[in-house]
């Protein structure tokens, strides 16, 4: 019980403005610390969708433009939040593809097993 | 799960886990809980990965803040043929690990 508590109280140290411990219904402690764990993890692959998205979106939007100026225009912005929906999609449709792919490759695995038998 | 390509799993590269393993873990149920989120954020990396570089080969123009149905297919069918690819790599490393 010590060791979780420590824990807990190192995982509020680092969480993110967003997380707000619930008052009302009372998870367990093991429960509560679960959720934060997972949401570091949620947030940790977040970020990297958004890195990508922004590395993606800054070579698309405002590379061939040139750094004349400082500001972004206001085309260039339409043209990033354009893009990073776009990007959002496109991971979707690889999340899709990704989980029927697995799928997929288990059945065969499946059936090599089998046929080996 | 399947492991679509075999990365360095032994290595804690999350800052969460390598801050919680630090402090002695004792629950064999944590660690258990760990193990599994941790492989799941291995597979969202994958994915992020496996977007970065379809989208590269996918998406000429952002004209559009939706994929156009040739741009969707070709999103799915890079997302296949990589996965295909690395079963199909693993396959023949491990045949060669078995001939020797």
């Amino acid at each position: 019980i010590i060791i979780i508590i420590i824990m807990a109280s190192l995982l509020r140290g680092k969480s993110g403005a967003g997380q707000q411990q619930q008052h009302g219904r009372q998870p367990s402690e093991q429960e509560a610390m679960h959720l934060r764990i997972k949401a570091q993890f949620d947030q940790a692959i977040v970020r990297q969708l958004l890195e990508q998205a922004t590395d993606e979106c800054f070579k698309t939007c405002c590379e061939p433009n040139g750094h004349s100026s400082s500001a972004l225009s206001g085309g260039e912005k339409e043209c990033l939040t354009r893009c990073l929906d776009k990007f959002v999609s496109a991971h979707g449709s690889v999340y899709q593809s990704f989980v029927s792919n697995v799928q997929e490759i288990e059945r065969k695995r499946d059936k090599q097993m089998q046929q080996k038998q | 799960t399947i492991r679509i390509t075999d990365s360095d799993h032994h290595h804690h590269h999350h800052p969460i886990i390598n801050r919680i393993m630090s402090s002695t873990v004792e629950s064999p149920e944590l660690q258990q809980y760990m193990m599994k989120r941790n492989q799941e954020v291995e597979i969202g990396k994958l994915i992020c990965q496996m977007t970065r570089d379809c989208w590269r080969q996918c998406v000429s123009s952002v004209d559009r803040a939706t994929l156009g149905r040739s741009e969707n297919r070709c999103m799915r069918n890079c997302t296949s043929r990589y996965m295909n690819a690395s079963v199909f790599l693993m396959d023949q490393m491990s045949a060669k690990g078995a001939s020797q």
